[in-house]
């Protein structure tokens, strides 16, 4: 048996399957297209060499984690597939990026240790620092702006957002243009190498600057941050936006005024089911707003429908729209605390690509945003 | 000859009491509702014979009620045992009833006047009636003796209820004494026998089947009160909102049991009452759609094959073999999709339901981790109390002269504790003959 396999199956807990097909049964994938997960477990447990990576259907998981939190084995599904992907790519096989690649490409160009970038051009009017114990992650989000000039996404608010929310906290954080895109999509696309060498120059830049604590504001970077850079020697805490500000709020060193607008909040896998991150972005959000919750939220929310932006079809669209009409008959605001959601909400939204479905009047905006906006003149 | 206590009024309980009384042994009957009767008295029928539960209880609650050699205590739990196998002091904790059993006739006059008549979520029916703070906790009670809800009596809460207390007014015979306290009694018994049953999991945290969220989601013990003609409809199933009877039902078993990260083992009665709740649905209604969801069938008791078989071919019941990954429901109709993975194609597939029932796991009893602490006996990983030998002496605990009946030593039908509730009596009888004669503790 491969080294793979065996950890494909045994750190993952895929021996413990007892097919009782309730992942498939969950999958929001599965009701787009024919996808089960667990044939692909039963799959990989009767094929010593894993040569069912070969199958394109691999790349249809979009790693939201809705299987693993009602497995009654607690098979690991998305660890499992992220070790078969990174099998699939070592053999010179990958999903079909949507973007064309480009997105993944951009990462891969960074993870050279001679790329100079001027990822920072967005800090003007902001307080930072160059080196200190808190640093903020910016992530992708300098870059989305110009890739998604069409939708119109307005990420880098985002970023300045946070900073502004933390500068009225009165803190400075570390801002690093030598920073690193974090490496998630390529990891969950399998090309662990590349993964692995932004993981290094991330780590190792946080280390010379002193970081003690690093604050992201996409759920992404927060998953890849605090639990992949684990096992890549990091020893730094990593918050999100809405924890940090939820503890800020509470200790008084924020303060805001709220809104009386309802708003529903659309938790990200990565922060939510990946990261157990579900009371912290609701504490911030019942201070600046009237929070009202879908249906489907906490471990049970709906996905966004692309993961790692890979295969985005028909059923992406289909899962966004209904996500997206659940919102709309909860709240008039749907905030997001991942700035892709964000960009997939959006897309859906102005697409309209569902035909014959209702498609709601909704604002979109992420919770650093909002915060920001409701930030009161006067903090410290 | 020393007494004996039996903590637990459930079937096994009962049984192990009316051994032992019928044998002349003086039995104290522990039960820490204000009835006996336990979880069986909630079924509707039992299977694979589809006799009617209360039926075949009630009248042996009546015998334990009636005996010469029984006491009961309900609204009771053990606080203390000291001493040793054979010379037992149990202390046990006598709730105060406000109603003096001495006079209560058990007539309902005070549950017809109290002011929360209605009010309050009935226990018995896991809420799907509602009743007042003075009541009956189900109509064949044993004993028949009304108790007040010490949290929700209004004078018993506030010291004030309207103008006067209006369940004393109305009480003939003078019952109602809202002075009464709580009382400890000390008890010399030679024995005990531990039969406290299990609890139910509560399937709310399992978000994929929408319990508590979506109104014709149902679990397995809410659907017993539905279809028995004394619960909360007479027997009527009814679909929310519209009150129709269903088309189409579908059975989810081992919700959160066989579960590696709830409770792991089998609960070993889901598939049987399963089978037996889709058949009274096919005897209500014999248009209705039945799709029983399970993992694998376990029918291994006398007749239950057979009785499966029948509910196959002669009810036309559908078994699948799935665990449904969800239960969704649609926002106009209620109408709900039960999501799984059809094991014919390996595709995922969904299936209409007009009511959805959980076959939740049964787990051991909220307060037994603090009875084992007060018995001094030992529990398995699961909290059941553990036997000192599952093969040769499934009845005796870590503790001499402790004893353990039923459920709450491992999963089992209602036959099954019977028979170790009999097997517990005969070594509890045994314990005693022996310090009679002045040999050792057992």
């Amino acid at each position: 048996m491969s080294a793979e396999k065996t950890q494909a199956v045994e750190s993952t807990r895929a021996y413990y399957c007892v097919e009782c097909g309730k992942c498939t049964g969950i999958c929001p994938v599965s009701r787009g297209l024919e996808y089960s997960p667990r044939r692909m477990v039963k799959r990989a447990l009767e094929d010593p060499e894993l040569e069912f990576v070969h199958d394109s259907q691999i790349w249809n998981c979009l790693t939201c984690k809705l299987c693993s939190g009602v497995c009654p084995s607690g098979v690991d599904y998305i660890d499992f597939i992220k070790i078969v992907r990174s099998r699939a790519y070592s053999q010179g096989l990958s999903g079909s990026c949507s973007q064309g690649g480009q997105l993944n490409t951009m990462a891969r160009l960074m993870a050279s240790d001679r790329l100079a970038q001027n990822r920072n051009f967005w800090t003007e009017g902001l307080d930072i620092a160059e080196k200190g114990e808190v640093m903020y992650f910016s992530g992708c989000l300098p870059y989305f702006d110009t890739v998604f000039e069409d939708l119109k996404p307005d990420t880098l608010d985002i970023a300045k957002s946070t900073v502004k929310v933390l500068n009225a906290a009165g803190i400075r954080p570390v801002v690093s243009p030598a920073e690193r895109c974090c490496g998630h999509d390529l990891l969950w696309g399998g090309d662990a190498v590349s993964y692995r060498a932004l993981a290094r120059q991330n780590i190792r830049e946080m280390k010379r600057l002193g970081v003690k604590t690093v604050v992201t504001s996409c759920a992404e970077c927060y998953r890849t941050l605090s639990q992949d850079y684990k096992e890549m020697g990091a020893d730094f805490e990593v918050k999100h936006i809405s924890q940090l500000s939820a503890e800020l709020l509470d200790q008084g060193k924020l303060r805001v005024k709220p809104s009386g607008k309802k708003v529903t909040l659309h938790d990200a896998c990565r922060l939510g089911r990946h990261s157990g991150v579900y009371d912290q972005p609701r504490e911030v959000l019942r201070k600046i707003a009237e929070l009202v919750e879908m249906p489907r939220n906490k471990a049970a929310a709906g996905c966004c429908g692309v993961g790692a932006f890979l295969t985005c079809g028909a059923h992406s669209k289909r899962i966004q729209v209904e996500r997206l009409i659940e919102a709309g008959a909860t709240a008039g605001i749907l905030v997001t605390e991942c700035p892709k959601c964000q960009i997939h909400f959006k897309c859906a939204l102005k697409d309209k690509p569902v035909p014959g479905a209702k498609m709601p009047e909704l604002e979109i905006i992420d919770l650093a945003s909002l915060l920001a906006r409701s930030l009161e003149a006067g903090n410290p | 000859m020393k007494d004996v206590l039996v903590i637990g009024g459930g079937v096994a309980g009962i049984q192990a009491a009316l051994d032992l009384a019928e044998k002349g042994v003086k039995v104290h009957l522990v039960e820490r509702t204000p009835s006996i009767g336990g979880r069986m008295a909630q079924l509707d029928k039992t299977f694979p014979t589809m006799d009617c539960s209360i039926c075949i209880l009630a009248p042996k609650m009546a015998d334990c009620g009636d005996h010469p050699n029984i006491t009961l205590h309900t609204c009771s739990e053990v606080t203390g045992l000291e001493g040793e196998s054979g010379n037992f002091q149990a202390t046990v904790l006598k709730h105060a009833r406000h109603v003096d059993a001495s006079k209560c006739t058990g007539c309902g006059k005070c549950t017809e006047a109290c002011r929360m008549k209605g009010r309050i979520p009935n226990e018995f029916d896991f809420g799907l009636r509602k009743r007042g703070a003075i009541y009956l906790p189900f109509l064949q009670a044993v004993p028949r003796v009304m108790n007040i809800d010490s949290k929700k009596c209004l004078f018993l809460k506030a010291g004030k209820c309207g103008d006067k207390q209006l369940c004393k007014e109305a009480c003939e015979r003078g019952a109602i004494d809202f002075d009464q306290k709580d009382e400890t009694l000390k008890l010399d018994v030679g024995a005990v026998i531990v039969a406290t049953g299990f609890d139910l999991f509560d399937p709310s945290e399992m978000f994929e089947y929408g319990y508590g969220r979506l109104a014709n989601v149902r679990t397995a013990m809410e659907y017993e009160r539905l279809i028995c003609a004394s619960g909360p409809t007479g027997g009527h199933l009814e679909v929310e909102p519209s009150k129709e009877h269903p088309k189409s039902m579908v059975f989810i078993q081992c919700v959160g049991a066989r579960d590696l990260r709830r409770s792991p083992f089998c609960c070993s009665v889901c598939c049987m009452y399963a089978t037996k709740e889709a058949v009274l649905v096919k005897e209500h209604y014999p248009d209705t759609e039945c799709t029983i969801f399970n993992v694998d069938m376990r029918a291994l008791g006398k007749g239950f094959e057979e009785f499966v078989e029948r509910a196959r071919n002669e009810y036309g019941v559908r078994f699948v073999r799935a665990r449904p990954g969800q239960v969704t429901e649609d926002p106009v109709t209620k109408k709900l999709s039960v999501w799984y993975e059809d094991p014919s194609s390996g595709r995922v597939a969904s299936m209409d339901a007009d009511i959805v029932v959980l076959a939740t796991a049964l787990v051991p009893g909220a307060g037994t981790v603090e009875l084992a602490r007060v018995l001094g006996v030992e529990l398995d990983e699961h909290a059941f109390f553990k036997v000192t030998d599952p093969l040769m002496e499934p009845v005796v605990s870590t503790r001499p002269g402790v004893f353990i009946a039923g459920y709450c030593e491992t999963p089992k039908d209602i036959p099954e504790s019977v028979a170790q509730a009999s097997g517990a009596a005969a070594r509890a009888y045994e314990v005693l003959k022996r310090k009679k004669g002045g040999a050792a503790n057992a």
